[in-house]
């Protein structure tokens, strides 16, 4: 399971480019391009960060380490910017 | 010169067809009996040249992904041997397949990347569609191109799936062969079907549902696109008939008579015209002559679990059974490309020789239909059930056409003269 989840007040538009964020109370959009769109995606399925980590080597062409440590520095952004809960 | 205009009888007149000119026209007894030469030289004038091979390097419209040939159902006419475990693909080989696309997409000035599953069930190996589809995406995104995915699936899974589906694909085709006994009878897991059509239906994703009709549903094709288009508003419905499997024959399960298919089909195609949806049989599209009606032979390169690289999407041990070789060439984990240009030019050919329609008005657009199930080397020379019903649906969309649907109506309502103009062995006006 997922370590984390969407902010109560954030929606989401899929977009050609990647993904972007819309938090309901304020307004306020933030725009995802890749590779964080597809963290973005598949950390709101639920896939845990060591999943994702997996995928990323794949999606982003990252060596194993580079992608776990590129998948917990974007969670932690997201997290202190409210985007994400847990 | 051989002919190419072409004629079948309709009651008293007949329906001339000049496929390469794109005319048709309904003309007396009379006409045909006596002017032949004239009416055919008035037809031939200025056609459009024949449909060749295509020639020149290598150039797929779309890539075509194949995750893993393991599915989650066992429908009873399926014939890809599937199994609930399977051979996955790397992860690494579909991120090679999307790269190989979008890099030949880029030298050759398209504006999009198209990655199209298939499988087995592709959601079966959930974490490739994950990997293809982002990746996809994200070298879309670097190329400046944009990104177009298709899926094949039987709609069997939870509802985030089906939201992730209808939030990244373009098009969805999605299996469901009708009501619920019916569907379930075929394919099981209604209710499940029924309620991913509906989260797909409320997505932006174009949904088109491909039914599969034999003879327990041949009867209710026009009601089931009532159902359909009312519940789900797909932007098409795709009719296919059963093709027999050893399976499908274990379960009772037969194909459609062809004249009922073509006349249900005809009744079906109105109802979904009147609600605004796309009605498809796809042997039956006259727009543009054409020497094959799929993938083989358009240069496709469907990516098979294996990293064999194939011009259709069956088992290779299908089209071995009929004496045919449509691999293309591999691709590594690495990225490395074998395509060799012999195996190129040799499907490429292939789609040219189909001695049993030389003849036959449907030729440019029917195309043969299937080459591994239908117009395999060395097939039967003589019309079979798909023969009747592609040529019945042809004439009569020609009908329709030229503004005569009534007179399509008495055709398909009169087993007799449907005879008469589905089992003529020769079409061609004015030619021995
Ligand atoms: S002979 Fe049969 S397969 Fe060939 S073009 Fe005509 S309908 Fe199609
Ligand atoms: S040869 Fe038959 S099975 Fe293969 S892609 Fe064409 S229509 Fe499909």
């Amino acid at each position: 399971m997922s370590e984390y989840r969407a902010a109560e007040q954030i929606r989401w538009a899929v977009e050609a480019a990647g993904v972007v964020l819309i938090n309901g109370a304020t307004g306020a959009a933030t725009s995802l391009s890749y590779p964080e769109a597809a963290i973005w995606d598949l950390i709101t399925r639920g896939d845990s960060s060591e999943k994702i980590a997996a995928k990323l080597c794949a999606i982003a062409g990252l060596e194993p380490v580079a992608a776990r440590k590129f998948v917990l520095d974007t969670v932690e952004a997201w997290r202190k910017a409210g985007f994400l809960r847990g | 010169m051989p002919s190419l205009v072409f004629a079948v009888p309709i009651f008293d007149k007949w329906l001339v067809y000049a496929p390469l000119q794109r005319v048709a026209a309904l003309v007396n007894h009379a006409a045909l009996a006596e002017f032949p030469e004239e009416l055919r030289a008035a037809l031939d004038e200025s056609p459009e040249a024949e449909p060749r091979p295509r020639s020149g390097p290598v150039s797929p419209q779309f890539l075509g992904l194949v995750p893993t040939r393991a599915c989650n159902l066992s429908c009873v006419y399926c014939g890809f041997g599937a199994t609930p475990c399977g051979e996955q693909m790397d992860l690494r080989l579909a991120a090679a397949g999307v790269d190989w696309m979008a890099d030949y997409s880029a030298r050759a000035g398209r504006r999009t990347l198209d990655v199209h599953f298939f499988g087995g069930e592709p959601f079966s190996a959930p974490d490739v569609v994950d990997v293809a589809v982002h990746r996809t995406r994200a070298v879309a995104a670097e190329r400046g191109l944009l990104p177009r995915l298709e899926v094949a699936t039987n709609g069997v899974y939870p509802e985030p799936r089906a939201r992730f589906v209808g939030d990244y694909f373009d098009a969805v085709v999605l299996s469901f062969d009708g009501f619920r006994a019916v569907h379930d009878r075929h394919r099981g897991c209604f209710d499940q079907v029924a309620a991913t059509a509906r989260v797909l239906a409320a997505s932006p994703t174009e949904l088109c549902f491909r039914m599969c009709v034999a003879e327990d549903n041949v009867e209710q094709l026009a009601e089931t696109v009532d159902w359909f288009s009312e519940e789900f508003r797909p932007y098409s419905i795709d009719f296919e008939t059963l093709q027999p499997t050893p399976e499908s024959e274990r379960a009772g399960l037969r194909p459609p008579d062809p004249y009922r298919f073509a006349a249900h089909f005809l009744s079906a195609r109105r109802a979904a015209c009147e609600r605004g949806v796309e009605p498809v049989y796809a042997a039956a599209v006259t727009e543009e002559p054409r020497l094959t009606f799929c993938p083989v032979g358009n240069d496709t390169l469907i990516l098979n679990p294996d990293g064999r690289l194939s011009a259709c999407y069956l088992l290779e041990r299908d089209w071995q059974a009929r004496g045919l070789d449509l691999n293309l060439g591999r691709l590594g984990t690495d990225g490395g490309m074998e395509l060799p240009g012999e195996d190129i030019e040799r499907v490429r050919q292939l789609v040219a020789d189909k001695p049993r329609c030389q003849n036959c008005f449907c030729r440019w657009s029917c195309a043969g239909g299937c080459h591994v199930n239908h117009s395999y080397p060395g097939c039967s020379l003589t019309y079979d059930d798909f023969c009747i019903q592609t040529r019945l649906i042809t004439a009569c969309s020609l009908l329709e056409g030229l503004g005569f649907a009534s007179l399509a109506d008495d055709l398909v309502a009169d087993r007799a003269e449907m005879q008469r103009l589905a089992l003529r062995p020769s079409d061609k006006v004015g030619a021995p």
